[in-house]
């Protein structure tokens, strides 16, 4: 009896260890496209979707927002933005991006990471932030959001990538 | 003969205790796995439907769509344009093997199409359309169309970001859904056939 005892907590605790490789769950990165961006209201027609799966921007600073959904516990290892910088001359001069959680109970807004494009050329940029700020996720307490903003029509945004682990 | 065969499974037990313990269970992370962590098996549900309400104009024309919220559908209106996207979140290394999308054309005069798309994070413009389903004639039923010839179905990420379109070119185009089914199949990393990686044979390593 005692061994069928230690037989099934064996088995039992060897079952809770081996199925996590298997049940993984969710999946790195977090790849948002720019169809998942709007405006909604600030300048909801200074931008414009290319059928290639990009936005460009018509002249004038505009602000772009998407949600985030990430896994709750999740830790944020990298934020990246895939865009090309075609030009200096605009008044938001680069593409930027931000990742921002907001805490629920107060409305605080807190930056967890950024990054922009650098330079003028014609050539994909992808520009990584590892420093994250508050980079566990906490879905109780806050609600995650990124915002890109870009100008000229030569300011392609692709893409942003939340890498994380759990 | 009992304790025998318990004591045998109990040191079996032991056994993957031990190797779940010694061997390493990498966090996922961008880019390919890394070398030692043979495959990925992923969790997610079948299939990822897209409600019309995801979809969104972006930029020109934001009058040129509709969505009817007693209805659940987006349709076009009288103004050009009519174009609309919605973001796709698949699994990583997910292989897609259908696209269903389930819309009502009820204009003589003009059809729709619905298309998913895969763009590249690395090589600017390159983008190619995986899935694409269209419509013909009209008839004010709703209808469910699909495609199951699927381009470059495996999901890779982070190197692609996907999304899907249409353009309701008139009030008589409506989108109710899209659903896109696929399979996640195990994938090994680069290198994990040693000495042979080029692909399977049976030309020992």
């Amino acid at each position: 009896m005692t061994t069928l005892r230690v037989f099934s907590m064996v088995a039992v605790l060897g079952l809770m260890v081996v199925a996590p490789a298997w049940s993984a769950g969710h999946v790195a990165p977090l790849v948002i496209p720019s169809a998942a961006f709007h405006n909604d209201g600030d300048d909801p027609e200074g931008f414009w979707f290319h059928p290639d799966g990009y936005l460009e921007g018509e002249g004038a600073g505009v602000k772009m927002i998407a949600a985030v959904y990430l896994p709750s516990y999740a830790t944020v290892e990298s934020f990246t933005l895939y865009a090309v910088d075609g030009t200096d001359s605009c008044p938001i001069p680069s593409v930027n991006a931000w990742l921002y959680r907001v805490e629920i109970s107060n409305g605080d807004v807190s930056m967890m990471a950024l990054t922009a494009t650098s330079g003028a050329s014609s050539a994909m940029q992808e520009r990584v932030d590892s420093s994250i700020a508050y980079p566990v996720v906490s879905n109780l307490q806050y609600r995650y959001f990124v915002r890109v903003d870009f100008c000229a029509s030569t300011h392609d945004f692709y893409s942003i990538a939340i890498d994380y682990s759990e | 003969m009992k304790r025998t065969t318990y004591s045998i499974v109990t040191v079996f037990c032991l056994l993957i205790l031990a190797t779940a313990g010694l061997c390493s269970n990498a966090a996922a992370s961008e880019g390919v796995p890394v070398e030692g962590d043979q495959a990925k098996n992923f969790g997610g549900s079948l299939p990822l439907t897209i409600p019309a309400a995801a979809f969104s104009t972006k930029g020109n024309d934001a009058q040129s769509h509709n969505f009817v919220w007693w209805a659940g559908f987006v349709k076009g209106t009288a103004l050009p344009g009519g174009c609309v996207q919605a973001p796709v979140y698949l699994p990583r290394w997910a292989r897609v093997y259908q696209v269903w999308a389930s819309v009502i054309d009820n204009d003589a005069g003009n059809n729709m199409s619905v298309w998913l798309t895969r763009s590249s994070n690395l090589t600017p413009g390159d983008a190619n359309d995986m899935a694409t389903i269209s419509t013909s004639g009209s008839s004010s039923s709703v209808q469910s169309l699909s495609d199951s010839s699927i381009n470059d179905p495996i999901v890779i990420l982070p190197d692609y970001a996907y999304h899907v379109s249409t353009c309701l070119a008139s009030g008589d185009l409506k989108l109710i859904s899209v659903r896109i089914w696929y399979h996640e199949d195990v994938v090994f990393v680069d290198g994990f056939e040693r000495g042979d990686a080029s692909a399977w044979s049976e030309v020992s390593p």
